[in-house]
């Protein structure tokens, strides 16, 4: 027993056996194999153990929750034998009633001369406030860590619905990024037939949430603006915190818009592709002298129409006027100057005008109209009679001629800039003439049929007469047929393709 | 890639020696072997690494998917094995490495052509007839104790410490502490190990195996031992007087010798 002398009249009595019994931690001493060999006062007050029901009775490890066990074997024991201490390892003591007391334990191994290790001394420490404060900072990381990756999510769904060409692309990017990110089982997007008189709904935080039983899963089922309903399924029930609410909310009226816009973005292609075959209708002049076909092929991979187009029609003195055109861009604008190039074509040739005259003229038309601008036009005037051609390009690709009984041929005569494209120092619009014996024809046709985007435009004409001579004997209709599809993938093709073929009958028997 | 940096390969002993690999289980780094491995060196070409996440690996390496499964911690074995040019290894897995092992040495048996097994578990979850030692709830509960442990808050915030230049030591400290993980890592790691059933796999392993058995394991115990030995043809069973689940470091000298006598 020690005395301390205070300066005043106060004297404190203070044994190291009461200091070790009655501290305000928990004491314990375990052989190294964790078998308890001494355990203070204050360790079986806070466990409700008696003391027989500890020494030499259980280990360490033994006092611990399954959880903790696992934990004392895998990381606990492993370092303290390594380190001769650890510090402040988070465990659940299980007390003699079965109640878990949190704690904090600190240990040391004590190893004797020979460095065997001899005794491992542990005090305790009652963590239960602290394991609370820890518990709501672990709670707000992982809401801070959800609320992350529910900001995350949100910008990939936007970007996928920024991409995503329509509405069954739309409903396939959030309904695979909502399964995803919430654990869903089942998930879907109903899309409203066009012209369902619904009124726009908008995603409520309150409404369209069920949390499910144990009868049944959790579901939502949240209104995509007028176009449609999102809906997912769980297989368990689940609790939908307000920020989960709000991420679903966000992603329908996110999904609602891109549905909105996709909408109005078909309503535009249609009349487009109304507009674009309107404009090419009416059928070509039919005559025993000759044969006239025609072929137009959209591009599968863009969804608005091209500006290509052709024409046939007859011109005074028995003549026939031939155009395959070209304008810049596409879509309706595309479309729409197409259709008033090939009035402009038609009016100018009944002026009877030449071939190289109808193009300068149009010069002047496209300085009116500016998506005309920088079309391309092969312009021919046939007499069928005759057999004589007069021929004028605009920056279009040369026609073919074909013989039945001799090589195809690009004609190279008659060309000069494409429209709109003037000035002094450019040459002025030329003309051409070349003569179709019986049974010869010519072809036109726009750059879908040649180019490629990885080679130059001379392997792809090339390419063109080699086609054009496998199956020069073809009637036009056939040609317009074959040509296409031996010379491009009409699946894959990124452009549009337009053709039309001409040819004189041949002398009858 | 760099294999050597991402598994923080250590290589020592005699280069023309027959290479062993030493793995370590979950929880720890190859530090673990440090009372055993030395002992390697006179004879063989001793390889230690760390799993990507543990000890000094790199842990921006972690690939939830590929780690998704003890596969591909078979696969950075046989990788490490391929980059050092080993052939006909042997291979001593603590815990769960045992498993890695085996999936390594089935899949490619020239690389590994001797398996040591210390304390393995192929299913740790009781199942119908099965006594792995632990029912799911347990599981569970490790799980979440592992998140709320103070180890893992510590190397969380360690970075936060060490730039706190008034406590240095409280930095040098954790640097040198053994076995840190990733705390996100190790959970992960948890999950795959506990989680995993590699029952089936075992009947695969074709290379002569050892299986280190201690007394008292909480994590491996007898029935779960002899199970191993069972499965494995052929397999040799050792049961050690060591107790716990790593005699590696409660009882090196016996380890020692019982891999002695295998080798």
């Amino acid at each position: 027993m020690t005395r301390f002398a205070r300066s005043s009249d106060v004297e404190l009595d203070e044994s190291a056996e009461d200091l070790f019994e009655n501290a305000p931690c928990g004491y314990l001493s375990a052989a190294p194999d964790g078998m308890l060999i001494r355990v203070n006062e204050t360790f079986l007050r806070w466990t409700g153990y008696r003391r027989e029901d500890l020494l030499g009775v259980k280990r360490f490890q033994d006092l611990l929750s399954v959880g903790g066990r696992i934990y004392h074997e895998t990381h606990y024991a492993p370092m303290l034998r390594m380190q001769g201490s650890v510090r402040e390892i988070a465990v659940d003591i299980v007390g003699a009633n079965g109640d878990r007391l949190p704690v904090l334990v600190n240990s040391v191994l004590v190893r004797d001369e020979r460095g065997e290790p001899q005794v491992v001394r542990t005090t305790v420490f009652d963590a239960t406030e602290r394991m609370l404060y820890e518990r709501e900072l672990l709670a707000a990381r992982d809401r801070e860590r959800t609320a992350r990756e529910r900001t995350e999510h949100l910008q990939h769904i936007t970007a996928l619905l920024a991409a995503a060409a329509d509405a069954p692309a739309i409903a396939a990017a959030v309904t695979g990024e909502l399964i995803d990110a919430l654990g869903a089982a089942r998930g879907g997007v109903t899309l409203h037939d066009r012209g369902t008189d619904e009124r726009p709904a908008l995603a409520e935080p309150d409404e369209g949430f069920d949390e499910g039983d144990e009868a049944g899963g959790a579901s939502v089922r949240l209104p995509l603006g007028t176009a449609g309903r999102l809906w997912l399924e769980f297989d368990g029930p689940r609790q939908f915190s307000p920020e989960a609410r709000a991420f679903l909310v966000a992603c329908a009226v996110q999904s609602g818009l891109a549905l909105e816009r996709s909408r109005l973005y078909e309503e535009t292609r249609d009349v487009a592709h109304t507009l674009q075959a309107s404009l090419l209708a009416g059928d070509p002049p039919r005559d025993p002298r000759f044969e006239v076909a025609t072929l137009y092929h959209a591009a599968v991979e863009h969804l608005e129409v091209g500006g290509d187009w052709h024409d046939a029609f007859w011109l005074a003195g028995g003549r026939i006027g031939i155009t395959v055109g070209d304008v810049v861009g596409r879509g309706l604008g595309a479309a729409s100057a197409m259709g008033q190039l090939r009035s402009a074509v038609r009016a100018l040739a009944a002026a009877d005008l030449e071939p190289a005259a109808v193009l300068g003229h149009l010069d002047t038309f496209v300085a009116q109209v500016e998506a005309a601008r920088y079309a391309t036009l092969a312009y021919a005037e046939v007499d069928p009679e005759s057999g004589v051609v007069t021929f004028a390009s605009a920056g279009h690709l040369p026609p073919v001629t074909i013989d039945p009984d001799g090589e195809p041929r690009l004609f190279m005569e008659g060309r000069s800039a494409p429209l709109g494209v003037t000035g002094p120092e450019l040459a002025p619009r030329r003309q051409a003439r070349f003569t179709l014996g019986p049974g010869a024809g010519f072809l036109l046709y726009t750059d879908g049929l040649v180019e490629r985007r990885t080679e130059p435009i001379d392997t792809g004409l090339e390419r063109l007469l080699a086609a054009v001579r496998a199956s020069r004997t073809h009637v036009p209709a056939r040609l317009v047929e074959t040509l296409p599809a031996a010379l491009i993938d009409l699946r894959t093709t990124h452009d549009d393709v337009c053709l039309l073929s001409f040819r004189r009958s041949a002398p009858q028997g | 890639m760099d294999v050597v940096r991402r598994n923080n390969v250590k290589v020592t002993g005699r280069d023309d020696g027959r290479p062993m690999l030493f793995a370590h289980g979950f929880g720890c780094d190859q530090h673990m072997w440090r009372f055993v491995a030395p002992a390697f060196e006179a004879d063989h070409r001793v390889v230690l690494f760390d799993y990507v996440g543990a000890g000094e690996s790199d842990a921006a390496a972690y690939d939830p998917d590929r780690y998704g499964s003890l596969e591909g911690y078979a696969e950075d074995v046989l990788e490490i094995c391929r980059t050092l040019e080993l052939e006909d290894a042997i291979f001593v897995g603590h815990s769960v490495s045992s498993m890695v092992g085996a999936l390594a040495a089935a899949r490619e048996p020239g690389r590994i052509g001797k398996l040591v097994m210390v304390g393995p578990s192929p299913r740790y979850i009781d199942d119908d007839g099965y006594r792995g030692g632990f029912t799911r709830a347990d599981i569970d509960e490790l799980l979440a104790s592992l998140d709320s442990n103070f180890l893992g808050w510590s190397s969380a915030m360690a970075p936060v410490i060490m730039g706190n230049p008034d406590r240095p030591e409280l930095g040098a400290e954790l640097t040198e502490s053994f076995c840190r993980t990733d705390p996100d890592i190790a959970a992960r790691f948890a999950r795959v190990t506990f989680m995993s059933d590699n029952r089936s796999d075992l009947a695969e392993v074709r290379v002569p195996t050892l299986v280190l058995q201690c007394s008292d394991d909480a994590i491996a115990p007898d029935a779960v031992g002899d199970y191993v030995h069972r499965a494995i043809p052929g397999s040799r069973f050792v049961r050690l007087a060591a107790t716990g689940h790593c005699p590696n470091l409660s009882a090196p000298e016996e380890t020692v010798d019982a891999i002695r006598a295998f080798v």
